[in-house]
């Protein structure tokens, strides 16, 4: 599906009158710049553990029971590949910072292998067991050495999805052939600032709404935005909750949302989107911003390992049409 | 851009009644996006007489992009318009040389869709338009699945194409007259035979799909038509201990385009018929289901009525005859035919290719074996005399990347060499003396294929 509806806005955009005090009222069309967004800073904590250099090591996940966000999970059946990945060039620092940027790069990346484990459910393997399809390219004995960079342990579910995250040492001095990676081996810090940013203040009364976010310029981390990973348009409501409360709890922001409605826009040619198009869960469309409640609309990369929106924006809904 | 088109529709329009002739053009001209690649379109118009046909387009309205124009003339005008990105507006003006009278159609715009969600995306790194060659990038992803990509100097798709499921796709070569993208198709575990060469129309049209007996790697176009590719040739083997084994070596085998079977396969060439089999039972079983992993040929090329032909377990370079099926040399390896003066020796490699009467470039992936292993792209220059070849340049992009698998160079018309850096996931386009004129990176999880420089795309189909 694409979205070309930008004419329509245009001329939207040339009649707005000025009411009585020099303000453009809102008339139901977003267009999101930099002052809307919210920011937070990440970091991810994993922990290391040593093992024998150049020798077999025993994968195990059996103590996987609840991942990265705090989400609980099967770790038979929601670990699809268990990989172990080596950065020859980077320290465990500098993967850690580049996972929470999303600024990693295949030429950061040596060898890597994986465990499928799509359909077998088993929560341990052997690392003999680990294939690069149809190649095995990490042998112990001559790539599990000394100053052979970063190791990089990741349980996914799909190929994306980071569940769980470990880094393996291989060194002289330890006996250790075990490696357990479990509900505690990393952690995913967000600090979320919701009450930086400039809200919308929009009238509940509006037969439509439309968002642009044609004119951001940068990520809610910080970084330049790329408009084209942009893919889920969220729309939430939040009853009885504070936007304390929403940045305290913010790795769940989806999850403990009293209504939702989701759009898929990546396809959103001129980066516009008619707010109808989100539906629930149920596959009722977005009908309108009612007085009750807090809302927030967000912006999502739904292929980005990192789970927190690049753009979020909050909404307050007057009832007299003192939008702006 | 929608801030611009905002300010544009807000002024308040002048009526000069009648356009200017200009504005109008000679003759209408239309333009239709494709569903499947949005950044490809079929630009067709009528003159009343025969006439030439070419579109000049461009980002802006000053164009500066132009096909081919067509070698015939005709009255019905079609051109595949390609080459641009996605998600952004192009300007175009259709041309058609009539009696030696140029005329054109009105300056139109045109706004192309977006590109695959999935497709693995294109970091660009730098991009100095003094130094590099302009143009696009034509290569493959080795990911889940495997994708042909061509983008643009910012790193931007222009055109896509993805792979089978759990199949790969390592070679991608353009047509040569720029109309269609041709690629091989292989197992993604080697363990069964799909291997086909297909070719597709920059408008996603299947053109022809060839069937590659147990063909792996590489393919070249042959003058006459038809294929050259890389098979596997698999066949009993003793061991030490007496064990019979199979041991995979490689053919080249020739194939009509179109082929259905094998029956119209010729192959000119085996490495059974050069190398003596040297295999390791327990190191080299990992590769090939059907038997042990022996010569793994890696790269083709065909010039002057000769292959050449990578041997990457072999660390050869071998030339063959295409007509007696005669090995005519072997540069590197056990049994080579030249001397190397002094220097790492090429391991691994890919892509060796002969340059001008007395150079070859390659790929050197180099022992990823040992500590501190880079791979680089070297050039050789041969001393026929001698039958000796120096190191006369390298670029190793400062041992960053040591790459296990694949890896291509190509030297450019411009005198840059083109890198494309396997498992590192990224390409670079370097001077003769080293200065990075352009590079991009792969995201995490995909590998990158054979890779070439292409100058335009699109035109007229023949």
């Amino acid at each position: 599906m694409t979205f070309r509806i930008a004419p329509l806005l245009l001329l939207l955009a040339c009649t707005g009158d000025k009411d009585d005090t020099g303000t453009v009222p809102f008339d139901g069309q977003f267009t999101f710049v930099d002052a809307n967004n919210y920011s937070y800073t990440s970091a991810v904590e994993i922990s290391a553990q040593e093992v024998q250099l150049a020798h077999e090591v025993t994968f195990d996940w059996s103590g996987l029971t609840t991942d990265l966000l705090g989400h609980q999970m099967d770790p038979a059946t929601d670990v699809d590949l268990v990989w172990v990945v080596q950065f020859p060039l980077l320290t465990e620092d500098e993967v850690k910072d580049a996972i929470v940027a999303e600024t990693l790069l295949q030429e950061s990346v040596g060898p890597y292998i994986q465990f499928d484990n799509d359909p077998a459910d088993r929560t341990s393997a052997l690392l003999s067991e680990f294939v690069f399809p149809p190649d095995n390219v990490i042998d112990p004995a001559t790539d599990f050495t000394d100053g052979s960079g970063t190791w990089l342990v990741r349980a996914t579910t799909g190929p994306l999805e980071n569940r769980m995250l470990g880094f393996m040492r291989p060194t002289e001095t330890s006996s250790n052939h075990d490696f357990a990676l479990g509900s505690d081996s990393a952690t995913l810090d967000f600090a979320a600032d919701l009450q930086s940013l400039t809200p919308y203040t929009v009238d509940s009364a509006l037969p439509t709404y439309t968002a642009n976010w044609a004119a951001l310029d940068t990520h809610a981390n910080g970084a330049d935005i790329s408009l084209d990973t942009l893919d889920q348009l969220m729309i939430a409501r939040y009853d009885g909750m504070t936007l304390d409360d929403l940045e305290a709890d913010f790795i769940d922001v989806e999850i403990i949302a009293t209504e939702l409605y989701t759009a898929d826009v990546y396809e959103a040619v001129d980066y516009t989107a008619d707010l109808s198009l989100a539906t629930n869960a149920a596959g009722e469309a977005f009908s309108g911003f009612g007085a009750d409640g807090l809302w927030l609309i967000a912006l999502r990369c739904t292929l980005c390992t990192n789970p927190a929106p690049p753009f979020l924006t909050v909404v307050n809904v007057s009832a007299d049409g003192a939008g702006g | 851009m929608t801030l611009l088109m905002l300010a544009l529709a807000c002024v308040d329009p002048v009526d000069t009644g009648e356009p200017p002739a200009a504005a109008k053009g000679d003759f209408d001209a239309v333009a239709v996006l494709e569903d499947d690649i949005p950044t490809v379109a079929w630009v067709t118009w009528e003159t009343d007489s025969p006439g030439t046909s070419w579109v000049e387009y461009g980002p802006t309205r000053d164009l500066g992009r132009s096909t081919v124009a067509s070698p015939t003339e005709t009255t019905e005008h079609a051109v595949l318009l390609a080459g641009m990105s996605a998600r952004s507006t192009w300007y175009w003006r259709a041309v058609s040389e009539v009696a030696g009278e140029r005329l054109e159609s009105r300056l139109q715009e045109l706004e192309t869709g977006v590109a695959p969600r999935d497709l693995p995306s294109v970091t660009a790194g730098s991009y100095d338009a003094r130094l590099a060659q302009s143009g696009y990038t034509l290569t493959t992803s080795l990911g889940d699945p495997s994708w042909v990509i061509v983008f643009d100097t910012d790193g931007s798709p222009v055109w896509w194409e993805q792979a089978p499921e759990e199949s790969v796709i390592a070679q991608v070569r353009l047509s040569p007259d720029g109309t269609s993208v041709l690629y091989n198709v292989a197992s993604l575990n080697f363990g069964i035979d799909i291997g086909v060469i297909r070719k597709v129309r920059l408008d996603g049209e299947l053109l022809s799909e060839t069937r590659t007996e147990w063909g792996h790697h590489d393919f070249v176009g042959l003058p006459e038509g038809g294929y050259a590719y890389i098979a596997a040739d698999i066949r009993p083997w003793t061991d030490a201990e007496g064990f019979p084994r199979h041991v995979v070596g490689d053919a080249i085998v020739e194939v009509p385009e179109g082929a259905v079977d094998s029956s119209g396969s010729t192959t000119v060439w085996s490495t059974w018929d050069h190398f003596a089999v040297d295999v390791d039972p327990a190191v080299d079983n990992d590769f090939y289901p059907q038997g042990l992993d022996w010569t793994h040929s890696n790269s083709l090329k065909f010039e002057d009525g000769a292959y050449a032909l990578s041997v990457r377990k072999e660390n050869a370079f071998v030339k063959i005859d295409r007509a007696s099926g005669e090995t005519l040399w072997q540069i590197g390896g056990v049994g080579a035919d030249w001397t190397l003066t002094e220097g790492r020796a090429f391991v691994g490699q890919h892509s060796p290719e002969l340059v001008g009467d007395d150079k070859f470039i390659l790929f050197d992936n180099g022992d990823i074996d040992i500590e501190d292993a880079y791979s680089e792209a070297v050039e050789y220059t041969l001393d026929e005399a001698g039958r000796t070849y120096t190191r006369s340049w390298a670029y190793d992009y400062n041992q960053r990347i040591s790459s296990y698998l694949l890896g291509d160079v190509e030297r450019l018309d411009n005198g840059n060499t083109l890198i494309a850096w396997g498992s590192g996931g990224t390409i670079t386009e370097v001077t003769p003396s080293g200065e990075m004129a352009f590079q991009v990176s792969l995201a995490i999880g995909s590998a990158i294929g054979f890779t070439h420089h292409i100058d335009a795309l699109g035109g007229v189909t023949p």
